[in-house]
């Protein structure tokens, strides 16, 4: 393991949580053995007393004499095979008269337990023992060998150590191997955003099945970028087209000019070339004061201009400034709408967003056909023809700017039309969709 | 001759703005800043204000015209604003301006509106009838005679008529008849409007008289009927 990678292991944060936990873990598993370490070694040595009360208690009365209390000692430790828990019986002097117990030290306290280091037949051993004085000045001994609980301690000790020392670094193998995999998932995810912005736009960050903060993360960090590669695209495409669609008026702009410009042109070859540059030029600022109408009803500003409308009002002067138009092509315009529809909003975009709509829908039926405008509470607009329709394909793109059906290409406009209703419907915060066939239905609904 | 106050920071747009309305036969002074703008137009009877929207120092465009209309002050003002801020528009009209002209605009537009202001004043009088030479209109009965001979107009052919009668001899541009006949302001890039005025001249004009309402060529309309015909 390098150096580097220990070093941002301690930056990582899972590792830093797996060790937090770790931690945490480790004292509460401590602090856990502690008790029940104290509660055991406390059990037994209740048990010890209880018996050492109870002996010393029962079989020793004050008054017995030397004679029976060697009996009873000497018939106890013959009935007790493994010399655990003996007797032992001293005379004033304190020196040995009978028992396991070889020495006792002088001034012990008396009917008490006492735990104390001392020597036994079996060589010298941890005693936990009760004293009593007798009338006659002897002191009678019970006493309970503790190397067996001592070394159940040690050996509960011991286990404990090994188990939590194996914990530990289970744990911090654990914490190593959460951190990699979580650095491992991070790094990929950086790789992927380096990859897209080196320039392929159409990477994506990887999620896992396990759904978790981090796919969450990832997934709405993808759907971000969904959206900037589709604003890239749209911008990159508007670049394309603006350059692609100011060619051709700037071609034929040069021609009018350089024929104006020659020696022998006549007064009126002169005029019609000139008024020809004119309305090139016109057409030219109109595309561009199109595109800067798109982008300023997208920020919002013209929202200024809102104020309270009868949306069947516009409509229907709508339908009264272009039906003229039909009329001259034998074109009908049916209407179906209420009388008032109050709406909140700006009237000249709105006669603007269904005027381009009618527009198209004059210009793309064929002579003699028919429009239908239909208004209805939500607000709902629909205006519907039997020209030829969009193809299915192409329904959810005419709404992009520049983008021209393929069949219209020859007819006048500069794609921007639909684009422009798409800008003032999502302003008044309505959905534009193109659908229907046979026919076109353009459609303004709420959102 | 008309008095016009261009006020305009930029030089060579003064420059252009100035001579369209030369060309129009109006007299116009320049200026470059708010403050002597204020002080000329306090001083000297303009006839009409072309006033940018932007200028530089403490008092912008309409920074001006609120001054003005503070001080009682009321000749027309066109304000001329860039077209990212359309928003201007409603404060720039709230504001006191009598009309409002996007950049870029095209000069023959400026010059029909600036035509048009300077003249709004006089003409809207409270005459019942009006006597446009060729073509005459009866206000109140909302009949229109060409020749002397009746006409049956629809009602928004008729508007459309009155509108370009009253300014004879003076371009109106597309945009100018939308607004001020349809009552909605933007550009519409359709020829609706010269439908609308295809079937109107359908209907007044003869084939052996010369026409009424002449077409400049991508821009507007002009009315040519004020000399009432030989007989």
């Amino acid at each position: 393991m390098s150096f580097a990678a220990l070093r941002r292991w301690r930056r990582s944060s899972s590792a830093r949580f797996a060790l937090l936990f770790l931690l945490l873990f480790g004292s509460t598993s401590a602090a856990l053995f502690g008790f029940v370490y104290a509660r055991s070694i406390a059990y037994f040595n209740a048990q010890t007393d209880e018996w050492l009360v109870r002996e010393t208690g029962r079989v020793m009365r004050p008054d017995t004499d030397r004679a029976t209390a060697l009996e009873r000692v000497a018939a106890h430790n013959a009935h007790d095979v493994s010399h655990l828990r003996t007797f032992a019986l001293f005379d004033p002097a304190g020196r040995h008269v009978a028992g396991d117990l070889l020495d006792l030290p002088r001034g012990l306290a008396t009917d008490v337990p006492i735990e104390l280091v001392a020597t036994t037949r079996g060589g010298p051993a941890p005693l936990r023992l009760m004293v009593r004085r007798l009338a006659n000045g002897d002191r009678f001994v019970a006493s309970q060998d503790l190397r067996q609980t001592r070394s159940f301690a040690a050996e509960l000790v011991g286990a404990m150590i090994q188990a939590g020392a194996a914990m530990l670094l289970l744990g911090l193998a654990g914490a190593l191997a959460l951190a990699a995999a979580q650095e491992r998932r991070i790094r990929r995810l950086a790789r992927s955003l380096q990859q897209i912005m080196a320039g392929k736009l159409g990477a994506r960050l990887a999620t896992s099945s396990r759904r978790d903060e981090l796919d969450d993360f990832a997934a709405e960090v993808n759907r971000t970028l969904d959206e900037l590669q589709r604003l890239m695209l749209e911008v990159k495409s508007t670049g394309d087209n603006i350059a692609h669609d100011m060619r051709t008026p700037l071609t034929r702009l040069l021609a009018n000019l350089q024929r104006a410009n020659t020696q022998d042109a006549q007064p009126a070859q002169m005029a019609d070339s000139i008024s020809e540059a004119v309305d090139e030029v016109q057409g030219m600022i109109a595309m561009f004061n199109a595109l800067l109408r798109i982008a300023e009803i997208d920020e919002g500003a013209r929202r200024t201009g809102f104020r309270a409308i009868d949306l069947a009002r516009v409509v229907g002067d709508v339908a009264d400034f272009h039906e003229v138009a039909a009329i001259e092509r034998g074109i009908t315009i049916a209407r179906a709408m209420p009388e008032h529809l109050p709406f909140e909003g700006d009237a000249d975009l709105l006669f603007e967003a269904v005027g381009n709509l009618l527009d198209n829908a004059v210009k793309y039926t064929p002579d003699g056909g028919s429009i239908l405008i239909r208004l209805a509470d939500g607000p709902v607009l629909s205006v519907s023809d039997t020209g030829p329709g969009i193809p299915a394909g192409e329904q959810s793109r005419v709404t992009q700017r520049f983008h021209r059906v393929e069949a219209s290409r020859q007819l006048p406009g500069n794609g921007l039309g639909l684009a422009l209703v798409a800008a003032i419907a999502r302003l008044h915060r309505l959905d534009f969709r193109i659908g229907g066939g046979p026919g076109c239905v353009a459609t303004l609904a709420p959102a | 001759m008309p008095r016009i106050l261009v006020v305009e920071d930029d030089s060579k747009s003064a420059e252009a703005i100035a001579s369209v309305l030369r060309d129009e036969g109006m007299a116009v002074t320049l200026s470059d800043n708010g403050a002597q703008a204020f002080l000329l137009a306090r001083a000297g009877a303009f006839d009409g204000i072309v006033l940018d929207r932007m200028l530089p120092g403490g008092i912008d465009g309409i920074g001006v015209l609120d001054m003005l209309r503070d001080a009682e002050i009321m000749t027309p003002v066109l304000i001329l604003s860039a077209l990212s801020a359309l928003e201007e528009r409603v404060r720039g009209l709230r504001a006191g301006g009598d009309d409002y002209l996007a950049k870029p605009f095209e000069p023959i537009e400026l010059a029909a509106r600036v035509t048009a202001l300077v003249r709004r004043r006089r003409n809207e009088g409270s005459a019942t009838m009006l006597d446009a030479g060729r073509v005459r209109i009866d206000l109140i009965a909302r009949q229109a005679a060409v020749d002397g001979a009746a006409i049956d107009l629809q009602p928004r052919e008729l508007q459309l008529l009155e509108y370009l009668a009253r300014r004879p001899d003076r371009p109106v541009t597309r945009a100018m008849i939308f607004e001020d006949i349809w009552g909605y302001r933007y550009d519409p890039r359709t020829n609706v409007i010269d439908v609308h005025i295809t079937r109107l001249r359908r209907k007044i004009e003869r084939a052996d008289a010369p026409p009424l309402i002449e077409t400049l060529r991508g821009t507007g309309y002009v009315f040519r009927g004020t000399q009432a015909l030989a007989p």
